[in-house]
């Protein structure tokens, strides 16, 4: 049998390389959450990663839209690995014989698929539904000003109206408008695909534990590190509520003046 | 020369032929493309003509690269004569229906006069009617035929060829359709949606080996023409392919990409070609697009399947997505022989070294993991060509019938004779063993044997056919065939049925089960008969 000599300095090149893509993925949303996109972003993802990666990407000045971009995405990037070390602090404090680098590898690798649904969701759900088509629209007047959603069940998050992205939201009721029932089919879509995609990650967790020769005696507690991160995440305000949902599909055709 | 119109006798006399198609194929689409004039019936029978060499690989050998250059012969053909576009906008139906299809002049095709394009196609679609003549009369290889995993590699070729087929088809069509509704876009956009971001977590990148154009088109060429590359690629670069180079790609190449544009908004190859934007250079993705097009054409000097191992964008998602995948192609390591040549190393095309170890990390190689890595793209040659079933969780292995046994020994001999060259007992694989009271034979076959590699000698010298495999073609034409738990089902149900149902026994050997059996269905009648009396 063959050995293969080992190369160090790339092997642990690669530990944390796997380590920042999925903090990458997590985090490039929240970087992308431009004036343009942010009044779409904060019915899904926590305004407070919003927030903070706005606030570095707009540290250095900037004029071009590309340069925006690429400072959003790697301020989301930052902030998104930054979650990804939080995570593997938890995954060495439960596996306290592991070096840390390697429970951090397998804790954002087991995170990558949530950290890629929050990555595409916005994709799918704010671009692909004919967004960025409908830019241009000018507000209507009786917009500006208003509260679109004040009160939705549990999660805290509102989106007041005003005149930096009521022609989002205006373009947003107008696609409704045109299809009210497929829009109440995507979100239902989306909802039930959010939701699988969660048992989804606690198996391809514990398959990854399996793969990386994790002790028995640990998958539990690390699945419970994982849950309690989820939990965390959807507390601060990940995904879309059954009754933002219901206010947004039913109300908003009807607020802008649709059928 | 004399046209033989028999069966073929020798795998090159085939070749032979394949390499000929190919390049009279090369030749028709060159024509095809200049002048646009192929008839709509030649692309069907040329598509025909290409899927009977697909499928031909099982018999003899490495056929693809005709059959693809076949099939996309046929799709020119039908991109440029038929309606067969994408219809996805009034102003791409108004230029097919004007019949605007020789897209590289941007205009009507040239007929020279009528009937050209059938006289030029009749010679190719003879010969394509020949090669599938004397395939029909061709009796399938013996040795293929017994080795069941080619069921592995017959799907995966239909898939390879639909897809490719397929995305043929919306690339033509791309060519002369507008760039707002590019069809090829759809493909790649689908490529990306299920290939990319939902797959991997269930089966890594089954996508690669199974569906992708690109993979494909490298397949076919480089492995009909067996290329192994002007440049050897090192083993620092095998042996680090999954844990450096593809994270590494992700972040050079996704990372970058999204940094400035959105996913979505991706140029299509054909769009490019059609209506090149030469103001439009300098943006991201068109300058990936040429780098990554230019990666491709240079990693043709390695060896095919290099720019999926290290280059392709996609694979940064595929394998990164991929590390906590559902399903891997397994290694049962105590079923390796380390043989000297190993031929799933040999043509593994993502260059895995299944016997070697690396330095510092042997908990988590192939051996100790069980698993191939997640840059695998499942291509299941390995699984075809190992003897001894390392890459199937279940193999069909020899198995005995402890009733039959009288205890000769032969097989003990024939085993430790025919595989180690020493009549040796002891080192046999299958052992008698006496057991109960009386003590009866009892063979017992053990963990390590592997079947001879498909040749055990002690099925050949048993007297009492106590050993089976199944795999063993003439053991099955002497047994009768066992049904299925529906025809079963059937059977027992059907008021009128004359046969007996079958014996549930695991010999199967008769109807009703044998005259000595204690569950035969007669004996169990004659003896209540007796009992009452």
């Amino acid at each position: 049998m063959k050995t293969m000599q080992r190369l160090d300095f790339w092997t642990k090149s690669a530990v944390w390389l796997e380590l920042l893509i999925p903090g990458y993925f997590f985090g490039k949303t929240f970087g992308t959450s431009d004036a343009k996109y942010r009044a779409l972003d904060q019915f899904m993802y926590p305004e407070a990663f919003i927030k903070m990666t706005g606030f570095f990407r707009d540290l250095p000045p900037h004029d071009f839209y590309y340069t925006s971009r690429f400072l959003g995405v790697m301020s989301g990037a930052a902030v998104g690995i930054l979650w990804a070390l939080l995570l593997g602090l938890f995954y060495k404090w439960v596996m306290k014989d592991w070096a840390y680098a390697k429970a951090a590898r397998i804790g954002a690798l087991a995170f990558i698929l949530i950290a890629l649904l929050t990555g595409f969701m916005a994709d799918f759900f704010n671009e692909n539904i004919g967004m960025s088509l409908r830019m241009q629209q000018k507000p209507p007047d009786e917009m500006i000003g208003r509260c679109l959603v004040q009160d939705y069940g549990g999660f805290e998050k509102g989106t007041r109206i005003t005149e930096e992205n009521a022609p989002m939201i205006a373009a947003y009721g107008t696609v409704k408008t045109n299809n009210p029932s497929g829009a109440q089919g995507w979100w239902i879509g989306s909802i039930v695909f959010m939701y699988t995609w969660f048992a989804l990650y606690f198996l391809c967790a514990w398959k990854l534990y399996v793969r990386n020769k994790v002790p028995k005696k640990y998958w539990f507690k690390l699945q419970m590190v994982n849950f309690t991160f989820l939990l965390i995440y959807l507390r601060m305000g990940f995904g879309i509520s059954s009754a933002e949902f219901h206010y947004i599909v039913n109300r908003a055709p009807f607020l802008f003046g649709g059928q | 020369m004399k046209l033989a119109i028999g069966a073929f006798t020798t795998k090159d006399d085939f070749t032979r032929h394949v390499r000929n198609m190919a390049g009279l194929g090369l030749s028709l689409y060159v024509w095809g493309i200049l002048t646009g004039y192929v008839t709509n019936w030649v692309c069907v029978m040329i598509a025909l003509g290409g899927m009977t060499l697909q499928f031909s690989d099982f018999s003899w050998g490495r056929t693809k690269g005709a059959g693809y250059f076949w099939i996309y012969l046929a799709v020119q053909g039908f991109s440029n004569f038929m309606p067969f576009q994408f219809p996805l906008d009034a102003e791409a139906w108004k230029i097919m229906a004007n019949k605007s299809i020789a897209w590289e002049f941007g205009g009507q095709g040239m007929p020279l006069f009528r009937g050209a394009g059938l006289l030029m196609s009749l010679p190719v679609v003879l010969y394509t009617l020949y090669i599938a003549l004397r395939l029909v009369k061709t009796p399938p290889d013996a040795t293929a035929r017994a080795r069941r995993t080619v069921t592995s590699k017959k799907w995966r070729i239909f898939f390879q060829s639909t897809m490719f087929g397929w995305y043929l088809v919306l690339f033509a069509s791309g060519m002369t359709s507008r760039p707002v509704s590019n069809p090829e876009l759809f493909f790649w956009f689908l490529a990306m949606l299920l290939g990319s971001l939902v797959m991997p977590f269930f089966i890594g990148r089954w996508f690669c080996g199974w569906m992708c154009p690109v993979g494909v088109f490298q397949d076919s060429i480089w492995r009909f023409y067996n290329f192994k590359g002007l440049i050897k690629i090192s083993d620092k670069f095998k042996f680090q392919i999954n844990r450096v180079y593809v994270p590494a790609t992700m972040v050079l190449f996704i990372i970058v990409i999204y940094s400035f544009e959105r996913v979505f908004q991706l140029a299509s190859s054909a769009e490019m070609l059609r209506s090149p934007d030469w103001t439009s250079l300098w943006k991201p993705m068109v300058w990936t697009k040429v780098l990554t097009n230019g990666m491709f054409i240079g990693s043709m000097l390695f060896a095919y399947r290099i720019y999926c191992r290290y280059f392709c964008w996609y694979i940064g998602y595929r394998v990164t997505l991929g590390q906590p995948s559902l399903y891997r192609v397994p290694f049962m390591t105590e079923r390796c022989r380390i043989c000297p040549e190993c031929k799933p190393e040999k043509s593994c095309v993502m260059g895995f070294e299944f016997q070697s170890v690396p330095e510092g990390e042997a908990e988590l190689s192939i051996r100790s993991i069980g698993e191939v890595p997640a840059n695998c793209n499942l291509c299941y040659e390995c699984r075809d060509l190992c003897p001894h079933g390392v890459f199937k969780k279940k193999i069909e292995r020899i198995n005995v019938i402890p009733e039959r046994c009288i205890g000769c020994r032969l097989c003990e001999l024939a085993c430790s004779g025919g595989r180690l060259g020493v009549f040796d007992p002891s080192r046999s694989n299958i052992q008698i063993e006496m057991e109960g009271t009386p003590e009866l034979p009892a063979p017992k076959i053990l963990g390590t044997c592997d079947g001879c590699n498909g040749d055990p000698k002690c099925i050949k010298v048993c007297p009492a056919r106590v050993i089976i495999w199944d795999k063993d073609e003439v053991r099955k034409g002497l047994e009768p065939k066992r049904p299925g738990p529906v025809l079963q089902l059937v059977t027992r149900l059907n008021p009128f049925r004359k046969t007996p149902p079958p014996c549930p026994t695991p010999c199967a050997a008769y109807p009703a089960g044998c005259p000595a059996c204690e569950i035969n269905t007669a004996r169990q009648a004659a003896q209540v008969k007796g009992d009452a009396a």
